[in-house]
C-alpha cells in the first residue's frame, strides 16, 4: 500500500463533485499595451496616446 | 561626453546611454523614483537621433494594432512605434538582441521638438522590454495594485480596468505604516523559493510608485460589492483570473510556456482570494485581520 493509501484509510471519501468550467474574460486590448496609460509632458513628441488611441485606461 | 540614465525596476537595472550631443534624456512622474547610479546593468540601450524609413525590413511576427508592432530580422527583434498623427514613419525603433541584454533605440529626428530632451524608455517601450526580459525565467508584470502592510507584507490587488485597484491603493495609502507600490502594475519574481512583489514607475490614475518590494503574502481578485466580502479562491482558477491581468509575450513560445509555470508556482504557494468590496477603509481592517 502507498504512503498515501495508508493516510486516507481511515478518511471518509469525499463527495463527487462535477468539474466546472469557468470563463474568464480576457481583453487583449489592455494584455498587448493597447491602452494609453496618461501624458508624459516633456517626451519632445507630445501626448501620442491622445493622438492615436481610441481609449484611455490602464 | 555619454548622456546616461540608469533605472532599477523589481531589481533589474536598465542602463540607457546616448553619444549624441544634441539629445537629452529627461525623466519624470513616478520614473524619478527609480533612477539608480553606477549599479551594473542587466539591459543596456543604446539611443540616437536617425532618419527612420517608412517600411521597414524583416518578417512582421506581432501587431498590437496600436502604437506597436514588432518585426525578426537577422537574429533581432524590431519593435516599431509609429502613430498615423505623426506621420507614415516609424517616430521610434527599438532593435533588441532577442535575450533583451543588449539594444539600440533610433529615434526619428524631424518628429522631435529641437531641444527638448526625451525619455527614450516613453510607454510603452519600457514595459515591453520588462515585460519580455521577465519571461526569460525571471517574473511576470501584473495588472495589479500592490501595498505593504504595517506588518512588512504584501498584499496584491489583482484585476483588469475598472475593477477598482486605483481605488484600493488610495484606501491603504493614507493607513499607518503603509507603503504602496503601485496603483496599477506590479513585478512579481520568485527570489530564494519565495515570491516578492515589486513597485514599478507605471502607476495609474493615482500616480502612486515605489521602489520597494515586499514577501507576498495575499493575492486579492477585486470586484466591487455593496459589502466587504472575502473568499478563498482555489489554486485552478485562481491561475486563469492571473492569465487574464498579465502582460504575456505572445509571439514567445517559451516566454508564455515560462508564464504559466510562474503563475502555477504562485498560485500553488500564495492564498487566493474573491474580494468584494465597498468603497472606504473598512476592506483595509478586513484584510488586516484576515492576515
Amino acid at each position: 500500500m502507498s504512503g498515501r493509501d495508508e493516510k486516507d484509510a481511515g478518511r471518509p471519501k469525499k463527495p463527487y463533485v462535477k468539474p466546472e468550467v469557468k470563463q474568464i474574460q480576457l481583453r487583449p486590448e489592455e494584455a498587448i499595451l493597447g491602452f494609453c496609460k496618461g501624458t508624459t509632458a516633456a517626451s519632445g513628441i507630445g501626448n501620442l496616446c491622445l493622438l492615436t488611441c481610441p481609449t484611455l485606461g490602464s | 561626453m555619454t548622456e546616461r540614465l540608469e533605472l532599477c525596476i523589481a531589481d533589474i537595472t536598465i542602463a540607457v546611454s546616448s553619444l549624441d550631443l544634441d539629445l537629452k534624456f529627461w525623466v519624470g512622474g513616478g520614473n524619478k523614483k527609480f533612477i539608480v547610479e553606477e549599479v551594473a546593468p542587466n539591459i543596456k540601450l543604446w539611443v540616437s537621433w536617425s532618419e527612420l524609413c517608412e517600411e521597414i525590413s524583416g518578417e512582421k511576427i506581432f501587431d498590437s494594432g496600436l502604437l506597436w508592432k514588432l518585426y525578426e530580422l537577422n537574429g533581432f527583434y524590431l519593435f516599431r512605434f509609429a502613430s498615423p498623427a505623426l506621420g507614415s514613419s516609424p517616430y521610434k525603433i527599438a532593435k533588441m538582441q532577442k535575450d533583451f541584454k543588449w539594444g539600440e533605440v533610433f529615434l526619428h529626428r524631424p518628429y522631435f521638438d529641437p531641444g527638448l530632451a526625451v525619455y527614450p524608455l516613453e510607454y510603452p517601450l519600457d514595459e515591453l522590454l520588462f515585460i519580455n526580459f521577465l519571461a526569460m525565467g525571471k517574473g511576470v508584470e501584473i495588472h495589479a495594485s500592490g501595498v505593504i502592510d504595517l506588518f512588512g507584507q504584501g498584499h496584491l490587488f489583482v484585476g483588469q480596468s475598472g475593477a477598482g485597484k486605483t481605488m484600493m491603493a488610495n484606501l491603504w495609502k493614507d493607513a499607518p505604516g503603509i507603503t504602496v507600490l503601485s496603483d496599477d502594475r506590479i513585478i512579481l519574481r520568485k527570489m530564494e523559493n519565495t515570491i516578492w512583489m515589486y513597485g514599478t514607475p507605471w502607476h495609474g490614475e493615482a500616480g502612486l510608485a515605489s521602489p520597494a518590494k515586499a514577501l507576498l503574502t495575499g493575492i486579492y481578485f477585486l470586484e466591487h460589492g455593496e459589502e466587504n466580502k472575502l473568499v478563498l479562491h482555489k489554486p485552478a482558477p485562481s491561475l486563469g483570473r492571473l492569465f487574464a491581468c498579465i502582460f504575456p509575450p505572445f509571439y514567445s513560445r517559451e516566454g508564455v510556456d515560462f508564464t504559466l509555470g510562474f503563475l502555477e508556482d504562485v498560485v500553488r504557494n500564495v492564498p487566493c482570494y474573491e474580494l468584494k468590496f465597498k468603497p472606504d477603509k473598512s476592506v483595509v481592517e478586513l484584510i488586516q485581520q484576515n492576515v
